[in-house]
């Protein structure tokens, strides 16, 4: 830890802390956020659900958007073996996606859950 | 930077703490390691979250899952299920005990619902050992904004205009106090932080402290900067070591990040920190005597004035908080007066924290806003009382508060009600009572705990309690007369007329309070020598039901003094001469033949 000289250097640190805290603080008030859920109805999804929860966990780091990312595991919904995202805007509906990659899941994501 | 995605809040509270919630966190520590998930899942020790009935707690995060009764055995479960495979454990959930619905958020729960945490903002929040989550959560900013943008007079109207009243008894506007020492004339100053936290099943200040240490911090310099102080001194009790260790954690990164010492932010406004240890007197409570027991004298109270913002700790101008007070300090600067005044009532501001015990489901720390009401508290948050049984009163205010009786479940709690009502906030103590309590025997309850811990200085407290305790006990020992209630009620008036200190002079309020709300069992002691609550052993007489009776046998061989004698498959009888009313036959018989009379 270094002495913070002035109260700029602590708004400064304060904001090189806040990543983490985000998540946190999101996660009290849900329904103000941009949520989404990679949903995945086989045990045989997992590998291809974390591959793709994990870009886009990143694509929203990179693109610094908030989101409210989660792993979600529908059992026995249905006998196919897919990965989808369920996206839900502040005030909307969810609304569900069938992907066949990452990449999808992206372009969704970049238009704003409208694809 | 890389952002975890997944956090795993464990409480890290001394209730949790105490079902192993610190070997929960490390087992979920080890295995997040071996699973290797360590880049997208952090574990985290927090503060108590509250819900302490159903610990040891644990929250997910992002999704805000809330597992409660979480032991070692369920942590695998918890990572492989719920943190790998998105698949909550259901049974760990919280079931709502009238629906038994699962709830999953602890938002949807009657026990967080009409909660609003304001004092307990970052408790089950944050790392209360690591500094930077604080500051991620605006930590310090109040201080820098403070030192940056207001004088310390504007930082006093500030709190003055915000209504904040202290929260460790007694009520007294904040801004006030911190006027009256800002305006001593003095080289030096003393910021001093209450907490002595005393009051029998109270835990409000060790929760803050063990779950937000910083808050305290930061609102102590900024008393400081408000009062013209360079030090500051934390008064708290050795029998919290998980709150000092804490505590000690925060100063130390404090200082390293100059947060405390010289210059802070590069100003000429210098503070620093120094925790003093208290033995466990419940009168050190109290300011004066506070301070005497910090200057190494016995634990004495004062007469006041001179008021301690004149002369306090070593003769010098002192302004004494409690920790509950100081935690809504940064926030009051951040938000606003007008934020924080606009929650509450007229004349009580803000929220206030309650540790909710005794008879109740749903045992915990809460905090509500001023201006809720005691059936919203004990029915809503708490769950109604336990088994089913019927509520009969609620003690508020610890040894110096009373009983509030079923006609008053509609008060809006504030500090002016409580104290019309006949009993007072006090720090927060809040133990409900059901249809087996004995009304008698709880005002003597707590008599026992003021004579136990009386100072001993001024002859109303010292010997006047001792002689109310006494006539208390004659009462439950089915000795009493009805002159003795009278007697009673006399010996108290005097005692608060007269007694030095606060403690001393609202001693009596529980016996006062009971005379008043439960005469009739005070009239059933003494007049028919029964308790109608079957609590006062010397009054209870177990009798065998010969209806019932199926000489079984199983009373007289449970009974520890041979008291009962009787025929195998014959009725049994019990010698009242030879009976010690141990209560060891009434748990015993399956054939619930034997009744108290």
């Amino acid at each position: 830890m270094r002495k913070l000289k002035s109260f700029e250097e602590l708004l400064t640190l304060q904001k090189s802390l806040a990543g983490d805290m985000r998540i946190r603080e999101m996660s009290n008030s849900p329904d103000d956020h941009i949520q989404v859920r990679v949903t995945f109805t086989s045990e045989e999804k997992i590998a291809e659900a974390a591959g793709i929860y994990r870009e886009i966990s990143e694509f929203a780091e990179t693109g610094n958007m908030d989101i409210i990312l989660t792993r979600y595991f529908r059992d026995g919904e249905n006998n196919e073996k897919t990965v989808s995202i369920e996206v839900k805007h502040p005030g909307n509906e969810w609304k569900c996606y069938n992907i066949e990659s990452a990449d999808e899941a992206l372009r969704i994501l970049e238009k704003g859950g409208a694809a | 930077m890389k952002h975890v995605k997944s956090f795993i809040l464990v409480c890290g509270g001394t209730g949790c703490r105490a079902s192993e919630s610190a070997l929960i966190a490390d087992d979920f520590r080890n295995m997040v390691r071996q699973l290797a998930i360590e880049d997208q899942t952090a574990v985290i020790s927090v503060g108590c979250f509250g819900f302490c009935e159903k610990g040891p707690i644990v929250k997910i995060i992002p999704d805000n899952t809330f597992y409660t009764n979480v032991s070692r055995a369920d942590v695998e479960e918890i990572l492989k299920e719920h943190i790998i495979m998105g698949r909550p454990v259901h049974r760990l959930l919280y079931e709502n005990p009238e629906t038994h619905e699962k709830i999953s958020d602890s938002k949807h729960m009657d026990f967080y619902r009409k909660q609003k945490r304001i004092a307990l903002r970052n408790c089950g929040f944050i790392d209360p050992e690591n500094i930077n989550d604080y500051i991620a959560r605006r930590g310090y900013e109040a201080l820098g904004t403070v030192l940056s943008k207001y004088t310390p007079a504007e930082t006093i109207d500030i709190i003055k205009r915000s209504g904040l009243r202290g929260r460790g008894g007694g009520g007294f506007p904040t801004g006030l106090k911190w006027e009256f020492a800002s305006k001593s004339v003095s080289n030096e100053k003393y910021v001093v932080c209450n907490a002595d936290e005393g009051d029998p099943g109270a835990f409000m200040d060790r929760s803050i402290l063990e779950g937000d240490p910083n808050s305290i911090i930061e609102a102590m310099a900024i008393c400081g900067y408000s009062i013209g102080a360079s030090r500051g001194l934390v008064y708290i009790r050795a029998e919290y070591p998980l709150a000092v260790h804490r505590l000690e954690v925060a100063i130390s990164q404090a200082r390293e990040y100059g947060l405390l010492g010289d210059a802070i932010f590069g100003t000429d406004f210098s503070f620093d920190i120094e925790i003093r240890y208290g033995a466990g007197a419940f009168v050190c409570g109290e300011e004066t005597a506070l301070i005497h027991s910090m200057e190494g004298h016995r634990g004495e109270p004062t007469v006041k004035p001179p008021f301690p913002a004149v002369k306090g700790y070593m003769g010098k101008p002192t302004n004494v908080n409690n920790v509950e007070t100081f935690a809504n300090v940064p926030v009051i600067i951040l938000n606003g007066p007008e934020w924080f005044s606009s929650i509450g009532t007229e004349r009580s501001k803000g929220t206030k924290v309650f540790a909710l015990a005794g008879k109740i489901n749903n045992v915990g720390l809460i905090e509500v806003p001023m201006g809720t009401t005691l059936r919203e508290v004990i029915y809503e948050i708490g769950g109604g009382i336990k088994n089913g049984k019927k509520f009969k009163a609620v003690q508020t205010g610890g040894p110096s508060g009373g009983c509030l009786t079923e006609e008053h479940l509609d008060i809006p709690i504030d500090f002016d009600n409580l104290l019309a009502a006949g009993s007072m906030m006090g720090s927060g103590g809040m133990i409900v009572m059901d249809e087996d309590d004995c009304m008698v025997s709880v005002a003597k309850f707590y008599l026992e705990f003021i004579v136990e811990e009386s100072c001993g200085k001024c002859v109303p407290c010292r010997i006047g309690n001792r002689r109310l305790y006494e006539m208390l006990d004659k009462i439950t020992k089915g000795k009493g007369t009805e002159e003795d209630l009278e007697y009673i009620e006399n010996l108290s008036k005097v005692i608060k007329d007269t007694a030095l200190c606060g403690l001393g002079q609202t001693s009596p309020n529980p016996v006062l309070s009971t005379l008043e709300h439960f005469r009739d069992e005070y009239l059933a002691h003494v007049r028919d020598k029964t308790c109608p609550a079957g609590k006062c052993r010397a009054l209870m007489h177990y009798v065998i039901d010969p209806e019932k009776c199926v000489g079984c046998t199983a009373c007289a061989r449970a009974c520890p003094a041979e008291a009962i004698t009787g025929e195998r498959k014959q009725k049994h009888e019990i010698d009242q001469n030879k009976c010690i009313k141990c209560g060891a036959c009434y748990e015993k018989c399956k054939f619930s033949a034997i009744n108290i009379a």
